[in-house]
């Protein structure tokens, strides 16, 4: 696995897949190198950074830890952003934002809300304060939805200045040496089709460059083939009659480690078809949120490009 | 109780999957949501009733659980020989069918639209096609048009939806009145005025401040964007009456406690219990039904004691399973193969009393009104038909039925 040295690196995946200690584990790992980096999560309702650095989610950045920094892209203080941007009147900027039917008509225009925070990260990939940039993206599902609204703008409108940035965004966040797109994925049948789909997606769209996969939790208790026959025989012989009930209990415990590791085995072997060497399994870590990321950090350490 | 012999949880979904006509599966991503709703649907087929699961999450696993190759907007009826090939007999029916949004919303222009004319004006709309597009990726506003559909079609007892993922789910909540307001007449006839049509700059026009706002709109999205905007509402507005109906009726339906009724679906980890529970208090809030919980992947053994020697395998279970071995490997293979399964043993215990503790702490955080229904850690991915049925047997249990 070559994470490369990107500007941008976009972490998505299915619901619970662990994107955002991913996200943690590569900021902690760059800032560890000495690069000044900022964790931005995208519009989260609940955001997730305060559970692992605690403090409060601010839309301004904040320092999170040294060379770490961090914040929110909510949408009502993008669109704050973008209006004053492109409308230099001060008293101005306040009126059409506090208009009603100014907030109807964006709350309801499917695509501004999206098209408005990615300008706001966009914004972001040119401060010189940052080396790297760590976008947390919502799931799957959602990130695909995020990246097709300035794709559809793009080809919807032939001038205006929402139509220039959206065009913008997709020539910068598309561009291999500026951004990459990783995915994060657990082991197990769907989740990892999930990610198949959803890779499937993304390359069609061309947006953002899809930099390879990150399995979270793969289990590491290879059972040998006696290991196998001694577990068969196992439960088999606590299935009998006078067995002990805790000798079935412990068999049974057993088997579902073994059929975890099978599946994860199985599942890390398709990734790795579709993926290649951008595939790069993370064990199961213990412990609280930030030391999950901690150890992420480390094994992520080795993965980066010069 | 209705039902003896069976857990209050068990109970308390034997009586959902009879009475109610919609049940609405929410919880954040990867605890087992569309899992969940596809065994409760084939538990109420089973039972006798017409039963529809519908999921929006973009990705198919609802397919796959089902055995069915693909979902599409159509409604695909579950082959009965998947109920036969697992000896059952199911008194009712099950379909299935996966939201697809843009279908959904053309076959919504068609219904609302008082005659083609129109029906062809907004279809043919590019700014329609474009929002539709962007639509079918957030999917909440066409879950909820479908979900009137289905409701009022008397096709299906019961409607069993599956929604995406945990913030996308409260959008679905507030899809319908997020319609509502996006079509509210004045905000319609504003994009209608005069000052809308032709983008003159003349100081009259200037000093009223819609036609500032407008122009600010203009500055902000592009003239051309606002313009074909205000063609989509021209072209929409005769639909509006259709459209809000709709909306304010499956509003009133989501909080309707006599037909509807919330599960959400969580897992044991902490971080899955907060959301549970953030979700049970945006439901509340809502005066939506939101009671009834469905926790999956609870550790097993949770109640396992500790032997003489103060271990989880006793020193004598120990040695059984040695004695049991003896045959396959030599001692020392044996003795470590034994050494390992008791390390596994202990981790599965003490994940399963931690499970206990955080299920307990849903409950006295929900109040005697709350409702909690476990499915264990079950030892297969499930995938499959066989495995639905495993997962029903722990959320219904099983009930005398002679």
């Amino acid at each position: 696995m070559n994470l490369g040295n990107k500007r941008v690196y976009f972490v998505t995946g299915k619901g619970g897949t662990g994107k955002t200690a991913v996200c943690v584990g590569l900021a902690r790992s760059l800032a560890r190198r000495g690069k000044r980096v900022l964790v931005l999560e995208v519009d989260a309702p609940r955001p997730n950074l305060p559970s692992y650095f605690g403090g409060k989610s601010t839309y301004d950045p904040r320092v999170l830890a040294p060379r770490i920094e961090g914040a929110n892209i909510d949408f009502f203080s993008a669109l704050d952003s973008y209006v004053r941007s492109v409308v230099p009147m001060k008293r101005v900027v306040g009126m059409v934002l506090r208009n009603r039917v100014v907030q109807i008509f964006l709350t309801a225009t499917p695509g501004a809300r999206e098209l408005v925070v990615l300008s706001r990260i966009w914004e972001h990939s040119f401060d010189p304060r940052w080396d790297h940039i760590i976008v947390d993206l919502p799931a799957s599902g959602h990130a695909v939805a995020l990246f097709r609204c300035p794709l559809l703008a793009n080809r919807a409108f032939d001038r205006g200045p929402l139509r220039r940035r959206a065009h913008e965004i997709v020539s910068r966040f598309g561009d291999p040496e500026v951004a990459s797109l990783l995915f994060a994925a657990l082991p197990g049948e769907m989740p990892i089709n999930e990610t198949l789909e959803t890779r499937e997606v993304i390359e069609s769209m061309g947006l953002p460059p899809v930099g390879g996969v990150l399995l979270n939790c793969y289990p590491n208790e290879a059972f040998t083939e006696l290991d196998e026959r001694l577990l068969d025989q196992l439960i088999e012989s606590a299935a009998a009659e006078g067995a002990p009930d805790v000798a079935q209990q412990a068999s049974e415990s057993a088997y579902i480690v073994r059929r975890e590791q099978h599946l994860a085995t199985e599942g890390l072997s398709r990734l790795r078809e579709a993926f290649g060497e951008q595939t790069l399994a993370l064990p199961i870590l213990p412990g609280s949120h930030d030391q999950v990321a901690e150890g992420l950090s480390l094994v992520f350490g080795g993965t980066f490009g010069p | 109780m209705r039902y003896p012999g069976i857990t209050r949880g068990q109970n308390e979904l034997r009586c959902v999957v009879e009475d109610q006509s919609l049940v609405v599966c929410v919880g954040s991503g990867g605890v087992g949501k569309t899992t969940t709703a596809a065994a409760i649907g084939i538990q109420a087929a089973i039972d006798g009733r017409r039963v529809i699961v519908v999921t929006i999450d973009p990705a198919r696993r609802l397919a796959n659980s089902l055995g069915l190759e693909a979902l599409g907007n159509d409604e695909r009826q579950i082959p009965l020989e998947k109920f036969t090939q697992a000896g059952l007999e199911p008194k009712g029916t099950l379909h299935a069918m996966m939201l697809d949004t843009q279908a959904t919303f053309d076959e919504l222009i068609q219904r609302v639209s008082p005659d083609d004319a129109t029906r062809d004006r907004v279809l043919g709309n590019r700014v329609y096609r474009h929002i539709s597009d962007t639509l079918s990726a957030s999917h909440d506003y066409m879950a909820s048009e479908k979900l009137y559909d289905l409701h009022h079609s008397g096709r299906y007892d019961l409607v069993v939806l599956d929604t995406p993922p945990m913030k996308n789910a409260i959008d679905f909540l507030e899809a319908s009145g997020r319609l509502s307001r996006f079509l509210d007449d004045k905000i319609v006839s504003w994009f209608l005025k005069p000052h809308t049509g032709g983008r003159r700059r003349g100081l009259g026009l200037l000093q009223a401040p819609g036609a500032i706002v407008y122009r600010l709109l203009g500055n902000i999205f592009g003239n051309e964007f606002l313009d074909e905007i205000a063609d989509f509402f021209l072209a929409f507005s005769d639909l509006i009456g259709g459209f809000r109906e709709r909306a304010d009726v499956v509003s009133r339906l989501l909080r309707d406690h006599k037909t509807t009724r919330f599960v959400i679906v969580c897992t044991p980890k902490s971080t899955s219990m907060e959301e549970a529970r953030y979700f049970h208090s945006q439901l509340m809030e809502r005066r939506m039904p939101g009671d009834l919980f469905i926790v999956n992947r609870v550790g097993r053994f949770g109640a396992t004691t500790r032997g003489d020697d103060g271990r989880f395998l006793a020193q004598e279970t120990r040695a059984w399973m040695r004695e049991e071995l003896s045959q396959l490997a030599s001692p020392k293979k044996v003795r470590s193969f034994v050494d390992r399964l008791e390390s596994h043993f202990d981790r599965s215990v003490a994940m399963a009393q931690d499970d206990a503790r955080s299920i307990e702490g849903l409950k006295s955080f929900g109040g005697s009104d709350c409702i909690v229904c476990e499915v264990p850690r079950l030892p297969d991915d499930i995938y499959d038909f066989k495995g639905l049925l495993t997962i029903d047997e722990h959320l219904f249990g099983s009930v005398d039925s002679t």
